[in-house]
């Protein structure tokens, strides 16, 4: 998945879409957007940054399942298998994203699928067909003359935490840093994250 | 420039209180443990009187850690595919097998002692004292590996943890050895108190040695880590990290260790302040390290874990610890008033019918 935060007006319309396709119960998100604000009047700036599971190449949650219930698609989806989950929040400590959560109705881990029911069913991700600037982009990325290729390659792309050599699957273009990164807030330690 | 965070979503703390009394047990599991073979492993014939009580504890307290990790899955009931379906690639599988072999492994070796029969049971231990101590590594590889954790992801972990484990292992024999002493009429070796007494000081000082290089290397690290190093030594948690861990909890056990060599109490009050200490450590790494936000740009707030989202609310989560810690303390009970905890096998006679004696006088 591409996500072209030039064309992102932050309506948070694939956050609504995520949680009324997927069921998604209140107090957890599969799929939102950060917001910040930064500098001081008269320039300042609100930038954003849609967030979902990244669907890492590299999967550290699929590592630390100890039951193998997550895993990864021939296609590179990770899912979770809830047949053979434990609950042990593994992944959830594991995922430098913060893109996993426990369900309060399932009690299972849970998180972004790339919406793997319609993806199968030949439709887009809700978020994606809901996007109403067209910001996000899906597609096979192994595919050289898939649009989300063509996009990926012939734009500066960037990941979250490219460090983590987790090898993420959303990228990102024209995002900015201090929305991509870890940032203290204000002057001095102390401040919370809404 | 001020960076204001409008809205994120964090999914709070994966692991609470319930994670943060697993280590603990574990590790004062395995401290106890590594005691217990220090007479029929390493020969320390003066450590024998407590090799008994020391292998229970260790028993006790691995089946207490097996409770905490039950307690805090949200699905235990699928616990057997954690057996079917082994991730060799996952700590916390390899945790799993490894407490089940250590359990195992320790309930053969405490038949080997409590039948007297001290070259098996020194084959035991010799097999045990690595599964014991790959038990509580593991326990720092669960922690260690997250990349996305700075207060876990260092190399330091897993040795931390072990060191910290045998540090608390010996806190707490000499605690029990003292207790027994006063309340049972058992008369407590005092010389084996004393000289437990040196290998704490010493281990104490190896544990701040590395708690030391950690804190250094944090700081000059990256932005996470830094803000790590900060939130630890400044923040929110200095009172439980400073405060408890380093000073109450290592600091002033080693300067009453160091100048009261000769008095029990004194022992058994640097006994306490360092089992309070340890815990206070699995405190700091487990809920200061969730406490750095992994994609936002501030804190996570302990609030527990929420019942809308976890399962356990705070409180629910307090007496969950509360509850095992007191199974844990009446099988101890139970087991020293059945089980003939203070002979001294392979010793002369007349010392056995003391201890019958004096177990007799506990009833």
């Amino acid at each position: 998945m591409v996500i072209d935060l030039r064309k992102c007006v932050g309506c948070h319309s694939c956050a609504v879409a995520c949680k009324s396709e997927n069921n998604v119960p209140l107090g957890v998100h599969r799929s939102w957007v950060k917001q910040i604000e930064k500098g001081t009047y008269p320039n300042v700036a609100m930038p954003m940054l849609p967030r979902l599971c990244n669907h890492c190449t590299n999967p550290p949650c699929v590592k630390a399942c100890p039951t193998k219930a997550s895993y990864q698609r021939d296609d590179g989806v990770i899912m979770i298998d809830t047949k053979y989950c434990i609950g042990c929040k593994a992944c959830i400590a594991a995922c430098p994203y913060d893109a996993r959560f426990i369900n309060p109705k399932t009690m299972l881990a849970d998180k972004c699928s790339f919406c793997d029911h319609r993806v199968d069913e030949g439709l887009e991700p809700a978020c994606i067909s809901t996007c109403i600037g067209r910001a996000r982009i899906f597609g096979d990325i192994d595919d050289p003359e898939s649009e989300v290729s063509r996009i990926k390659n012939t734009n500066n792309v960037v990941v979250l935490k490219h460090e983590a050599r987790t090898l993420p699957n959303v990228f990102y273009i024209n995002p900015d840093s201090d929305v991509m990164m870890h940032v203290t807030e204000g002057e001095e330690q102390g401040g919370r994250t809404e | 420039m001020t960076i204001t965070s409008l809205y994120n979503i964090d999914h709070g703390m994966a692991y609470g209180l319930i994670i943060v009394a697993f280590p603990f047990f574990t590790g004062l599991s395995a401290g106890s443990f590594v005691v217990s073979t220090l007479s029929y492993v390493f020969g320390q014939e003066r450590y024998k009187p407590i090799a008994r009580t020391s292998v229970v504890l260790a028993i006790i307290l691995l089946f207490m850690a097996l409770l905490t990790l039950f307690a805090d899955m949200t699905q235990p009931a699928n616990f057997y595919w954690a057996i079917f379906r082994i991730n060799p690639y996952s700590m916390f599988s390899l945790a799993g097998i490894l407490i089940g072999l250590y359990l195992l492994m320790s309930l053969i070796y405490g038949y080997f002692i409590f039948n007297d029969n001290a070259p098996k049971a020194r084959i035991m231990g010799i097999l045990s004292i690595p599964v014991a101590l790959a038990v509580h590594a593991d326990t720092g590889f669960v922690f260690g590996l997250n990349y996305g954790t700075p207060i876990w992801h260092t190399a330091l972990m897993p040795v931390l943890f072990v060191v910290s484990a045998i540090v608390s292992g010996l806190a707490l024999l000499i605690v029990l050895t003292v207790i027994k002493d006063r309340l049972f009429s058992v008369v407590a070796d005092k010389e084996t108190v004393y000289s437990l007494g040196k290998l704490l000081a010493a281990f104490i000082l190896v544990d701040l040695f590395l708690i030391f290089t950690d804190l250094v290397t944090m700081a000059y690290s990256g932005q996470e880590e830094y803000d790590a190093m900060i939130l630890l030594t400044k923040g929110q948690f200095v009172v439980p990290f400073v405060g408890i861990e380093i000073f109450l909890g290592a600091l002033i056990p080693v300067l009453i260790l160091v100048l009261a060599k000769k008095n029990l109490i004194g022992h058994f009050i640097a006994g306490v302040l360092v089992v309070i200490g340890v815990f206070a450590m699995r405190y700091n790494v487990v809920i200061a390290g969730q406490t750095i936000s992994k994609t936002g740009t501030g804190l996570v707030e302990f609030t527990g874990l929420t019942p809308t989202s976890f399962g356990y609310s705070h409180t629910a989560e307090i007496l969950v610890v509360i509850g095992i810690f007191a199974l844990g303390v009446i099988l101890f009970l139970a087991s020293a008033k059945y089980l003939n905890l203070d002979v001294v096998p392979m010793q002369a006679n007349e010392k056995t019918v003391t201890s019958t004696e004096s177990g007799q006088g506990g009833k």
